[in-house]
């Protein structure tokens, strides 16, 4: 108990800290544009998927076909995305509101536990690791950040350096690095690279100073930080190889007019509303329920933190903590100093992480450690002049807050949320400054002097993101998600109609996967370009698609046919005219160029169905008089089967987007496939009745799976090896 | 105490030129309750139904009016001045309660060993400042005046003085405060006691048993106590629609949701108001410097006294609970302990904060002896003071925009100086300046808000209300039993409670659910109802005639298709539910002077060609007597609200009363002549009284036992 006791306690406060999620029914935190339009239509084909058998690795339902695991955001290699996945399904397979929530606090508690293991392995006392954990789970950037995929890696932040810091500290280094090295991959595993990357940059970071206080210097210790990332990439490897094939064959869109290509840099313009402003650096202390990424940590943890570096400055591992606060703050202001221009023009891929805010993860991580250190030396009873500085401080700073917000109210000033929130910030700061007070008087027991602190950081977070929660019985504001359950009839409508199709939507969230529907667009954050480049909102490429339905407030053309209404005023319009999802074709034509090979495939006088456009050589197709015959069989979004008559050696088509995970067989032996007008599957079918299956199966997924496998019991094996605790220090 | 109570509030009982009632609430709402009741007492009955709102509701049960509330009754009983309850009475019946919560405050300090002027100082401050000073609603400010006794008894127990009496007697008082009429702050006392409780028995490990005891007899005997009061409320409750904030009226199974609560927290920034006025971002807290700087000096002082660390924890307590949806505490306790959710106000939760302030403050007055911190103090005040002054002349001469704040700013800058003064000089009468100052700090908050009664502006409501008498004189001349209707916007008070005519509106915080449901607001249920005039300077629809135009411009306009008060019918079908009988009373189709519809069975009626006839031979709140003469068997309707606890008996036989309408009231009567009773009979009074009685008693056998020496 006395072991378990603390962190049990941690996450019970992290459970109730978010009463307002699993106690009442008036709140959700998915109610911003991605989540609901993007994050949560995602969730839903993943868990439907997963409840039918299948692994969710390619999505059928937007931009007419999607690899939604190389994708990475969906998180399908995260073992704890996984139980959200599997958590039981409404009778009409939606996900339940309270897993959904119950999965945000899941997350919540991760982070706070893993720095809670960060500090007690610094040496911080049990109270002090759960201040920090609260610190570091309640508050931050990483609260703010509430995609799951990006908030899951804030998790093994401080599980990387745990493991480095004990390398700094003189432990052995090949087993900590690797270890570190392994929590590293697990965070690349979550999904997204924006958290990942700088927690990969700091890694290095603190490897190069490692390194440098080395004496004397041998090549052998670069072993130790080449194992560190070896096993970073293997454990990654599951998600990180699929994603290196899809980077170069898609198209990201980053705020820039057109969607960007692998290697194609951001443009550094686009870092800067991402980035830390000089002004915004008040966020660490006032909340601010702006939109986007908020460092908000309050001031009570930033005044600890402060005071634990004064207390506790002799400490090696305050100095890091400190520089790696300093190092993430620099990074988070990017354009305001020159050192992330530096790295954006000198390190691959760093580009990449469009949001310098990110890095004021360090920041957090930082301030909880640095915090736990105050803890500590208060609860030790140090006496030290830094006590009574930090007191006249707090006391100075809470009354001139007072003071401000009193201005602030009479002159109606509308700053940062108003007078309210200076306030709020004022109060803190003088309960703080008389915790200080007693505590330095022995005037309170230890319970008191470990409680307060807690009780004021979980207090003052209270005005972080949760707060700025609609409540859903508050119709006055308005919801995302409500438009979303009100298209059902639409649905409904959509699914009397027979055969197969695609839609066109202009809705503000991913309607295909939502609803199930196959969809020619959707909310995603990258495609494959070989759809994206076609001329793509033409309604020939439509028709080339099969898109029969639009599901909008207007038709795009006026050949389109109102067909239905739903529910505040999107109607269903229909086209004309539109191909089959499958069909044969008898002749091959070679367009090398692509540009003209979209161009011909969207010209009027073009027919798809006569003849097919390859970019190498064609194969030998026959032609013939006798009709072809081309039926759809078990369809699934993993495989698709079709059954073909073929009058003579052609051509099958299949108008489901091309990659390359995709293989063919005819009648079960394996065939080539090709990219068909530069966006479409074909595969060559003699003449007579065959069936063909399309399947998705990448070989990069298997490679990474093993090679993530591989690393995971690699560092289980290191991981299981005694560890020595000899006296250690960072010199 | 008494002395200074009536001094400090010397506008309202040494003039004839103030008023309390000026506020939206009191007079539109509050002051109409209070003539209903008075005029029912004075007429020999119990206010238990009131027929002038809403088509007739049940006031005991709406809770606010406080019927059953103690310190209410002397008001009621009083004298009336032309029917009218006079002004003073009104304005002393506001002070008084003010004196008994400085009493029982002054018990409380007592109790914790302060000096006698100690006591009467933070007394003073408890009842005459803060929260319970600017909660002009009779129905909260009386649940003020037990609290401090409630805790008083607890504290004792906690000492381990007479355990079991203390906790009876904790549990009366408590029960006392549940009689208001207002369920938020007896919530909040009941909570910070029961906080204490749990205290008690975790820490008192060697007294687990005793404390659970006088814990569980608190916790009854404030049910005993208070069941005249809560069963009523109960019964009411569960069968009404609340307007609390949110979109729609509430049921009573349906939470306030949680951003109402968000919206009446207190604002950090009326945290500021708790030491200067002028930050009212919600209720106005201001209690004063000298009052915070005196109570922290007490903590400070005296931390070692375990009492004074129980009024830290209240203080604290009751601040952080009441800035609700600013911290963690409040949602908590709102979604897990059942019906605190009822409690949409957690910044009226200040009164708790205000109770250990100003026990803090009798320990504070208390240690002026000790110089070194008399030193700091003074210092303290001295700052304070420049640093208001500085401030407030800044905004003056700045002109910043906030007109009326500085001045009083200052003043308290002033009187902070003034502080200084005192507490530098080795006087004698050190607290008696404090004392002065410190009311005089205050009385610049609520008391100087108050309307002068020749302020028009101030006095409007008022002056509209009682220029509206010849609308009412106008109704009361008409024949029958006259039934209106109004607008809000053109008669934003209860007039019908006002002017003792009924009506379907009101200005109350709750409506039956039967008469909700049924959407009060169309022409066939205003016609079923009787609503034969309507008050409004606009009519509702075409078909109305102007009859009347009154002085204030207003015009009583009359609805010839209004049924009468009574009536037979002698078809009567069944509805399913109340979907389909809400549906049948729009129908148009359906006659509603010829047919009635009821939920589940109907009874089987008679059709004859002869003619039936019903009128009233009596008709008073509780009781309602018809004659009748049936063709053949009929159904009698009394086209007022349905209400379970009606019981109806023909010629002196007890009758069934039918939901005719799913809405209104109906009797089956065979043909011939009958004399019809109806009478509100609530077993939820009958059965809270006697519980009430019993707990009186118990209480009072428990308090002679522990005077035992």
């Amino acid at each position: 108990m006395r072991r378990w006791g603390p962190p049990l306690l941690l996450v019970l406060t992290i459970v109730m800290f978010h009463w307002k999620l699993w106690l009442t029914n008036q709140y959700t935190w998915l109610e911003s544009p991605d989540l609901t339009s993007q994050v949560l239509p995602a969730y839903e084909f993943s868990a439907y998927e997963i409840h039918h058998g299948r692994l969710p690795l390619w999505d059928p339902y937007t931009w007419g076909g999607q690899p939604l695991h190389a994708g990475m955001q969906a998180s399908l290699a995260y073992p704890v995305h996984w139980l959200l996945l599997a958590a039981p399904l409404k009778k009409d397979s939606w996900l339940l509101a309270n897993v959904l929530n119950w999965y945000y606090i899941l997350i919540r508690c991760l982070i706070a536990l893993a720095m809670y293991a960060f500090c007690r392995d610094l040496g911080r006392s049990a109270w002090a690791a759960c201040l920090a954990g609260l610190i570091y789970s309640l508050g931050g950037v990483e609260v703010t950040t509430d995609w799951p995929q990006m908030a899951h890696a804030t998790a093994w932040a401080p599980i990387v350096f745990l493991f480095l810091f004990r390398v700094l500290r003189g432990e052995p280094e090949v087993r900590n690095g690797i270890l570190a090295g392994a929590a590293l991959g697990a965070a690349w595993l979550c999904g997204h690279h924006g958290y990942p990357t700088i927690i990969s940059l700091a890694a290095a970071g603190l490897w190069i100073s490692w390194l440098a206080r080395r004496q004397p210097r041998r090549l052998t210790d670069l072993k130790a930080p080449v194992l560190s990332f070896l096993f970073a990439g293997l454990v990654g490897a599951v998600q990180l190889l699929p994603t290196a094939e899809f980077g170069p064959l898609a198209r990201r869109w980053v705020g820039t007019d057109e969607a960007l290509r692998w290697f194609e840099k951001i443009p550094y313009n686009l870092y800067e509303p991402f980035s830390l402003t000089a002004d915004g650096m008040f966020a660490f202390i006032f909340p601010y329920t702006g939109q986007g990424y908020n460092p908000f940590l309050g001031i009570v943890a930033i005044a600890l933190a402060f005071l634990g570096a004064a207390l506790a400055w002799r400490e090696p591992a305050v100095r890091i903590l400190s520089m790696l606060g300093v190092g993430g703050l620099i990074y988070a202001l990017a354009s305001y100093t020159p050192v992330h221009g530096w790295l954006y023009v000198v390190l691959p891929m760093v580009e990449k992480t469009r949001v310098p805010m990110m890095a004021t993860l360090l920041v957090s991580v930082a301030v909880a450690c640095m915090a736990a250190y105050a803890l500590d030396y208060v609860l030790a009873l140090t006496q030290s002049e830094w006590n009574r500085r930090f007191n006249i401080g707090l006391a100075a700073f809470g009354l001139g807050i007072l003071v401000l917000g009193a201005i602030l109210f009479a002159r109606r000033a509308d700053v940062m949320n108003g007078p309210n929130t200076f306030l709020l910030t004022g109060m803190y700061a003088l309960a703080l400054g008389l915790w200080l007070a007693a505590a330095s008087n022995g005037k309170l027991t230890r319970a008191w002097v470990a409680f307060c602190p807690v009780a004021l950081v979980v207090m003052e977070l209270t005005k972080g993101p949760s707060s700025g929660w609609r409540n859903q019985l508050d119709h006055s504001k308005p919801s995302p998600l409500a438009p979303m359950s009100e298209d059902y009839k639409i649905v409904e409508f959509l699914r009397s109609k027979a055969g197969s199709w695609r839609v066109e939507t202009d809705m503000p969230y991913n309607f295909g996967d939502w609803w199930g529907i196959e969809a020619i667009d959707g909310m995603v954050a990258a495609v494959t370009s070989n759809i994206l480049d076609q001329n793509f909102f033409t309604p020939r490429f439509h028709q080339f698609m099969s898109v029969r339905f639009r599901i909008a407030e207007k038709p795009s053309d006026d050949s389109q046919k109102q067909v239905f209404e739903g529910a505040r005023g999107v109607k269903v319009f229909e086209y004309p005219s539109w191909m089959p999802r499958a069909w044969m074709v008898h002749k091959a034509v070679v367009e090398p160029d692509p540009k003209s090979m979209r161009h011909k495939l969207t010209s009027p006088d073009f027919v798809p169905s006569g003849q097919v456009l390859l970019r190498a050589a064609p194969p030998a197709l026959e032609t013939c008089e006798v009709p072809d015959s081309v039926k759809l069989g078990r369809r699934s979004p993993g495989r698709v089967e079709v059954s073909v008559d073929a009058g003579c050696r052609g051509m099958l088509i299949l108008n489901d987007v091309y990659y390359p995970g995709w293989r063919v067989t005819v009648d079960r032996k394996a065939a080539d496939m090709y990219e068909a007008y530069g966006v479409v599957r074909g595969v060559v079918v003699d003449k007579g009745k065959h069936t063909v299956v399309f399947e998705y199966s990448p070989w990069t997924i298997k490679l990474g799976a093993l090679l993530s496998i591989l690393g995971m019991v690699g560092a289980v094996v290191v991981g299981s090896r005694k560890r020595k605790r000899d006296d250690v220090n960072y010199s | 105490m008494f002395l200074i109570v009536v001094g400090y509030y010397w506008r309202l009982v040494l003039t004839n030129q103030y008023t309390w009632l000026h506020g939206p609430d009191y007079a539109n709402q509050v002051l109409p309750w209070y003539q209903f009741e008075a005029g029912e007492w004075h007429s020999g009955r119990i206010p238990l139904w009131d027929p002038y709102e809403w088509a007739g509701q049940s006031i005991i049960g709406q809770g606010q009016p406080g019927v059953a509330d103690p310190l209410n009754l002397p008001m009621l009983w009083w004298p009336l001045r032309k029917t009218w309850i006079a002004q003073g009475v009104l304005h002393w019946f506001y002070v008084l309660p003010h004196w008994i919560a400085a009493m029982g405050f002054y018990a409380l300090c007592r109790e914790l060993a302060r000096s006698k002027i100690a006591s009467v100082f933070a007394a003073c401050l408890y009842t005459l400042s803060g929260i319970g000073a600017s909660l002009d609603w009779p129905q909260m400010n009386h649940a003020t005046v037990w609290g401090p006794i409630a805790m008083l008894f607890v504290f004792r127990a906690g000492k381990g003085k007479s355990i079991l009496v203390s906790g009876v007697l904790s549990g009366l008082f408590l029960g006392l405060a549940w009689l208001s009429g207002h369920h938020q702050i007896p919530i909040y006392y009941t909570l910070t006691t029961v906080g204490f409780w749990i205290h008690f028995f975790v820490t008192q490990k060697h007294r687990r048993f005793p404390i659970a005891r006088a814990a569980s007899a608190a916790m009854l005997f404030m049910f005993l106590v208070s069941a005249v009061q809560t069963l009523p409320a109960l019964d009411y409750g569960r069968n009404c629609r609340r307007f609390a904030g949110a979109e729609d009226a509430l049921k009573w199974n349906e939470p306030v949701p949680y951003y109402v609560h968000d919206t009446f927290s207190m604002s950090p920034l009326s945290m500021l108001g708790i030491v200067l006025p002028g930050f009212d971002t919600s209720y106005p807290p201001h209690i004063g410097l000298i009052a915070v700087l005196l109570g922290l000096f007490g903590m400070a002082t005296t931390w070692e006294d375990r009492s004074t660390r129980w009024l830290t924890a209240i203080a604290a307590g009751g601040m952080v609970y009441s800035l609700g949806g600013h911290t963690l505490v409040q949602g908590i306790i709102y979604a897990l302990v059942p019906m605190i959710e009822k409690a949409r106000v957690p910044a009226i939760a200040q009164i708790i904060f205000d109770l250990g302030l100003c026990g803090l403050v009798a320990a504070g007055i208390d240690q002026l002896s000790n110089m070194e911190w008399r030193r700091r103090l003074a210092w303290t005040f001295g700052s304070v003071g420049v640093i208001i002054i500085s401030t407030a002349g800044v905004y003056t001469l700045m002109k910043i925009i906030w007109p009326g704040a500085e001045d009083r700013w200052m003043l308290t800058g002033w009187v902070a100086l003034a502080c200084w003064l005192v507490l530098r000089r080795q006087t004698k009468h050190a607290v008696l300046w404090l004392a002065f100052l410190a009311l005089t700090e205050v009385s610049i908050t609520t008391p100087r808000g108050w309307a002068n009664n020749e302020w028009k502006p101030r006095a409007k409501l008022l002056d509209d209300m009682a220029a509206q008498d010849d609308i009412a004189l106008f109704l009361r001349s008409r024949p029958g039993a006259p039934r209106m209707s109004f607008t809000l916007d053109d008669i934003p008070y209860s007039f019908g409670d006002y002017w003792g005519i009924e009506t379907i509106e009101a200005m109350v915080p709750s409506v039956p659910e039967e008469l909700w449901r049924n959407d009060p607001w169309s022409s066939r249920t205003n016609e079923l109802f009787g609503v034969r005039y309507y008050v409004s300077k606009k009519p509702r629809h075409d078909d109305l005639k102007a009859l009347f135009v009154s002085r204030s411009g207003i015009t009583v306009w009359e609805d010839s298709a209004a049924f009468p008060r009574v009536f037979t019918v002698h078809k009567a079908t069944s509805a399913k539910d109340f979907q389909l009988a809400k549906q049948m009373l729009q129908d148009e189709k359906i006659k509603l002077a010829q047919e009635t519809f009821v939920i589940g069975a109907a009874p089987a009626l008679e059709t004859c060609d002869g003619r039936d006839a019903a009128r009233y031979e009596k008709r008073v709140p509780n009781r309602l007597t018809m004659q009748t003469d049936m063709a053949c068997r009929g159904m009698l309707i009394v086209p007022d609200l349905y209400d379970h606890n009606w019981v109806a008996e023909v010629d002196g036989k007890p009758a069934k009363i039918h939901e005719a309408y799913a809405l209104v009231r109906g009797v089956v009567v065979e043909k011939g002549h009958h004399r019809v009773e109806m009478i509100y009979r609530p077993i939820s009074v009958y059965a809270g009284a006697v519980m009430t009685l019993l707990g009186l008693l118990g209480a009072a056998l428990a308090a002679m036992k522990g005077a035992r020496p």
